[in-house]
């Protein structure tokens, strides 16, 4: 596994897994904790092939990704830049929470807990001891 | 759905009793950057020089740009050879200018830029350069040039690791840049796989195992775990 | 195709020139060019002495020499093919974009600049010795000094019209070296011998002293360049289809 800085940013990639996602739930996650601020410039794709030493098409398919996700948007001539509007961000937070909330919901109920027992499992692991 | 540049269908191709290449079929597809990775005498290199038609197959059909290989498709080829050393006279400048005569779609402006790039020095005669430095301006009269194929038979091969990362650079500006279909041949994986879209595994002169990279990856882990274990 | 690419022949021509000094730049310096002139100076003065001491070895001996260079030219121009090999350049050589003839046409011209300049500095510096001689020697008129001349003349001027065959032969031979056709080299040498003997046995060269060149001479100096002609055809095939790499 590789750990590479773009700046004030932290990668790490890791040649074992497929790259588009890596680099694809990276930046989201950078953006949804708001390493890279609304309305900042995210690193170019030429920046981003170069430190990782990666295929730029890859790179240029994730921020594709991104933009349809509503987290980016292009501006000609000046790169891409993370969207001004906060609402989107937390649109998208919002959908990406449901999304594993849901997931891990339907895990727990094909194991068969009822939603009294996952709440339990919930606080255990929130407020108990070895908890997150 | 990607157009094919290459087409090999039943390549065979023998030195004396040796068969370097052996019933080869295989694919590469246009815009992509396809790695040809395997030991040493998998018949890499002579594959490489049939798509350049300076070797010819005794048996089966390869087409390259829609053409049977020969002097003729190469206006249209950026080939690297193995092993290959610059002629020792010429300054890098001037390589520079004998390429922009006599290389098709070679561009000075763009040479003397991946030359800053690379940090090469443009008045400093092949003769007195490291190898590292050689191996930049061969690479750089590859990738100056706008057509659309580049072959690139072992680039990174005895070279010392900040030329290694000046050539990665200037790969990924090349690929970003135009539209080109690259070929690659490599023992330096680790540093070079991400580059990849696709991998063609060789061994004995055929086809051992070959896909899209992150398909390989996500079935067998990284392309340089996966060349070793299938070296063993 | 675009307009600069149209002149690749006179490219590789000064390309194939251009790499002509790479031996000389390495291996001759100022010093050792002085040490040659100097060379030169004592190796005259000796043989004029030699001459003055025994007149009846006359000075037209010299002009012997010329039937070196063709042998000469012929040797370097099979290293000419090797030296793509051996510099290890030769994938860039034979993946230039341009019919096989023009790879070999390039090295053939050059080839035979490079022969004829070295006649030239050989008759240049056979001059200079003559004249050098005429002057150290009191036996020598001026008149001796032109007869000198007018004796290498005619070395000179077959030494000129033999040098195409001798590259084109060269090319040949270097070129089947490389090839699947290897095993005909010694077939090469057995036809090249054997015109070399009947040509000597014709008696071409006789009647040269009394100034008259025989007919036959024109004829077979002209068949020679056909013959080239033919050699660099077969060197552009051999290349194309039977290499062996």
């Amino acid at each position: 596994m590789d750990e590479r800085r773009i700046g004030s940013l932290r990668f790490t990639i890791d040649f074992s897994q497929p790259l588009y996602e890596q680099i694809l739930s990276q930046m989201r996650s950078l953006i949804a904790k708001g390493e890279i601020d609304v309305g900042e410039k995210i690193p170019s794709v030429r920046e981003m092939a170069h430190e990782l030493k990666i295929n730029p098409n890859t790179v240029m398919h994730a921020y594709q990704e991104l933009e349809r996700d509503g987290l980016t948007e292009k501006r000609r001539g000046q790169g891409t830049f993370v969207t001004n509007s906060v609402t989107q961000i937390r649109h998208f937070k919002e959908r990406l929470a449901l999304d594993y909330t849901r997931e891990f919901l339907l895990n727990m109920r094909n194991l068969g807990f009822r939603p009294d027992e996952i709440e339990a499992y919930l606080e255990k692991l929130t407020h108990g001891k070895g908890g997150l | 759905m990607t157009e094919s540049i290459i087409v090999s269908e039943h390549l065979v191709k023998h030195y004396d009793k040796k068969r370097a290449i052996d019933d080869l079929s295989l694919t590469i597809k246009k815009g992509h950057v396809t790695a040809i990775l395997g030991s040493n005498g998998a018949g890499k290199s002579t594959f490489f020089r049939m798509i350049t038609g300076i070797v010819r197959p005794d048996s089966g059909t390869l087409s390259v740009l829609g053409e049977n290989a020969g002097w003729h498709t190469n206006a249209k080829i950026a080939y690297l050879p193995d092993r290959a050393r610059w002629y020792n006279n010429y300054t890098a400048e001037q390589s520079f200018d004998l390429a922009a005569r006599l290389l098709l779609g070679f561009d000075k402006s763009e040479a003397i830029r991946f030359a800053e790039l690379m940090r090469l020095p443009l008045d400093l005669k092949v003769d007195g350069m490291s190898k590292g430095q050689e191996a930049r301006l061969m690479l750089i009269l590859c990738i100056a040039r706008n057509v659309p194929l580049v072959v690139l038979d072992e680039p990174f091969s005895g070279i010392d690791a900040a030329s290694r990362e000046r050539i990665m650079e200037a790969l990924i500006d090349a690929i970003s840049e135009k539209e080109q279909t690259l070929l690659i041949s490599t023992h330096e994986i680790h540093e070079a796989e991400g580059l990849f879209d696709d991998v063609i595994f060789f061994q004995n002169g055929h086809v051992l195992l070959s896909g899209e990279a992150e398909e390989l990856r996500r079935k067998y882990g990284s392309i340089d775990t996966l060349s070793r274990k299938l070296s063993d | 195709m675009d307009a600069r690419h149209e002149q690749p022949l006179k490219t590789l021509f000064l390309h194939e020139l251009k790499r002509r000094r790479e031996n000389g730049r390495k291996g001759i310096n100022a010093q050792w060019r002085l040490v040659y002139f100097f060379s030169f100076i004592v190796i005259a003065m000796i043989l004029t002495i030699y001459f003055n001491l025994i007149y009846h070895v006359q000075l037209k001996y010299i002009w012997n020499i010329c039937w070196g260079i063709p042998w000469m030219i012929f040797g370097l121009s099979i290293s000419l093919i090797h030296r793509e090999w051996r510099n290890e350049t030769v994938g860039w050589w034979l993946t230039f974009p341009y019919p096989r003839s023009t790879l070999v046409a390039a090295k053939f011209w050059a080839m035979l600049v490079r022969g004829v300049s070295l006649a030239c500095s050989i008759l240049l510096l056979i001059i200079v010795f003559g004249a050098f001689a005429t002057l150290v020697s009191s036996t020598l008129s001026f008149g001796d000094f032109l007869a000198f001349i007018k004796s290498g003349l005619i070395p000179i001027l077959l030494d000129l019209a033999a040098l195409p065959l001798a590259v084109g032969a060269g090319l040949i031979l270097g070129t089947l070296g490389r090839t699947k056709l290897r095993p005909a080299m010694p077939l090469f040498w057995i036809i090249w011998g054997l015109s070399w003997g009947l040509s000597g046995s014709a008696g071409w060269f006789e009647p040269l002293s009394q100034f008259k060149i025989p007919i036959e001479l024109v004829a077979a100096i002209i068949g020679s360049w056909l013959l080239t002609w033919i050699l660099i055809l077969l060197a552009s095939w051999l290349l194309e289809k039977k290499l062996d790499l």
